[in-house]
């Protein structure tokens, strides 16, 4: 779906040679994958998301949606729209119509669609992300939190996006809100949307939900591919200011104390099987 | 330190329409304790801290900081004094263009003499860890740094009690742990008393008290061992408990003989391995 090839970028500031955002950073997202991005603040996780969704166009390296290099293009974000679509930080900040049907519609109004199509694709968006319909006419600023930031998705979701990208979509949400929100992300993942990328700094919820994870370090990817051999690296986190889910650790800690079990555990389901077999088997 | 006695408070929107969202509060919290208070989004949590301070008053009830009511106008700076509040997001509570002169704002506002007003700064930025970084510039920092700063600078009021508003939420791993570290020895050395609101169970499970909220009411209070071990009832309140503590308790479920309500990585191991080993035999 997309690819990044050796993708650079420097922010311009007052020191010599400006501020390197990224350096030399390729990735390569296939149709149906989930992948969770890490890495701490600074890493240059956000800046890789804009320039994947056409904000930011990188100062050498290729972008290729489809196999279609948006480089090139007069205007990446225009070449992108309605094929990748990006939520912000906190995307319930940016909500501003006067009911919560008309925010939903506010993208593919953009886009040139019919009213009709607007609002087909509005109620679409409300249904995906689980809001009912008495939510239509309700001021978007007179609902909770969680719900605001499920009208914000459907806005972006309402433009019909191939691949979703999202920056730290459940921060600040309860362990419930958190939990229904990933949840919400795997199903639209059979959708219009065929590959979802995240950002996220709780490795607890990359290990239950991403099946593909990136570990960005200073502007470098310095390690990317399967959940479990990612997080089988624990060393490599730590270097680079992260971690494992806790159960991760406590399998960790078994194996020093010269139990034999394997890497993989990263959920504390399969924690307790492992656990369980040896305990009972 | 701190009592709520009967605190009642509603949220009225313009048509007079009330939300009850603190329900007939009473607690009392003691001087140096370290107290986590969880609950679901909208359970009432914030609302709660904003008494602590007199940001806001109660409805029905009284709030006593150190005896003193907080809706006696006459002692509202005092109160401000006494404790002090530190939110979620780092970058909307630095005010100043270096690290020192953002922790000595609320000082120079309160007209402390100069000689004393540098002797605070430089002990608060001490005990915070962030002496070294007194010149630098605030936006240069990282996340975890910046929130030292922000309460640095709450610590230079001589506050004796810091209310902390999901302090981590924000921020990477690293700088979790860097804030959670600080908070817990502002606890121990200084005997501050804290009381912090998080989303993060693993937060939570290092404090001595924890209270849950749930639709303005408290429905749970007691050490984080006693709390963490009612699995059940704390996730149908929407919240979570540590992995370790969920792994026990399905051991347990399925007939394993181990103690419940464990909490830490470190004696879930110990806990394990003497089972494994006891197995072995």
């Amino acid at each position: 779906m997309i690819e990044l090839e050796n993708i650079s970028y420097t922010y311009k500031d007052n020191s010599p040679g400006g501020n390197v955002a990224l350096d030399d950073v390729s990735l390569k997202v296939k149709e149906g994958e989930m992948w969770g991005i890490i890495g701490h603040t600074g890493s240059g996780k956000s800046t890789l998301l804009e320039i994947m969704s056409g904000l930011l166009r990188p100062n050498s390296g290729r972008v290729l949606f489809k196999g279609e290099d948006i480089t090139e293009a007069k205007s990446p974000i225009s070449a992108l729209k309605g094929k990748v679509g990006l939520v912000f930080q906190y995307p319930e900040h940016q909500l501003f119509e006067e009911s919560v049907i008309k925010d939903i519609s506010f993208g593919p109004k953009n886009m040139g669609c019919t009213e009709d199509e607007c609002i087909r694709r509005a109620r679409e968006a409300m249904r995906l992300v689980g809001l009912g319909e008495e939510f239509e006419n309700l001021s978007p600023f007179e609902i909770s939190g969680g719900e605001k930031r499920r009208v914000a998705i459907a806005g972006i979701l309402a433009m019909e996006p191939e691949v979703l990208i999202l920056d730290e979509p459940a921060a600040g949400l309860d362990p419930e809100g958190r939990d229904k929100l990933f949840d919400m992300l795997v199903k639209i993942k059979g959708t219009f949307c065929k590959s979802i990328i995240f950002v996220s700094h709780s490795m607890d919820d990359v290990a239950l939900y991403a099946d593909k994870v990136m570990v960005m370090n200073k502007g470098k990817c310095i390690t990317s591919g399967g959940v479990r051999e990612v997080f089988g690296e624990r060393e490599l986190l730590l270097e680079a200011g992260l971690d494992v889910p806790q159960v991760a650790r406590l399998i960790a800690q078994l194996n020093e104390k010269g139990h034999s079990f394997t890497d993989a555990v990263l959920t504390v389901e399969e924690a307790f099987r492992a656990i369980y077999d040896k305990l009972k088997g | 330190m701190l009592r709520c006695e009967n605190v009642t408070f509603v949220y009225k929107n313009e048509e007079g329409e009330g939300r009850k969202v603190l329900d007939n509060i009473n607690l009392n919290i003691e001087k140096g304790s370290f107290v986590a208070i969880l609950g679901r989004n909208g359970s009432g949590k914030s609302t709660l801290a904003k008494h602590f301070n007199a940001v806001l008053i109660p409805d029905e009830g009284k709030v006593y900081v150190n005896e003193t009511p907080t809706d006696d106008e006459k002692k509202l700076s005092d109160i401000r004094k006494s404790v002090g509040m530190v939110f979620q997001n780092p970058d909307n509570q630095i005010v100043a263009t270096t690290v020192c002169e953002d922790v000595a704002f609320g000082l120079e506002n309160l007209g402390v003499p100069f000689d004393e007003m540098h002797k605070r700064v430089d002990d608060a930025l001490r005990a915070v860890g962030m002496y070294e970084y007194k010149n630098a510039q605030p936006h240069l920092l990282s996340g975890g740094q910046k929130q030292r700063v922000a309460i640095a600078g709450v610590i230079a009021m001589e506050s004796e009690c810091i209310v902390f508003d999901e302090p981590t939420a924000m921020l990477d791993p690293k700088g979790r742990k860097e804030v959670m570290e600080t908070i817990k020895k502002l606890n121990s050395e200084m005997g501050i008393t804290v009381i912090i609101i998080t989303h993060f169970m693993e937060e939570a499970a290092k404090c001595d008290r924890v209270i849950v909220l749930d639709k303005g009411k408290i429905v749970n209070d007691g050490t984080p061992e006693e709390v963490f071990s009612k699995v059940d009832e704390i996730t149908s309140r929407g919240l979570d408990v540590p992995q370790v503590t969920r792994l026990v308790n399905l051991l347990k479920k399925n007939g394993v003989g181990i103690k419940g309500g464990m909490l830490r990585t470190k004696e879930c191991a110990d806990a394990i391995d003497a089972l494994l080993r006891e197995r072995q035999n």
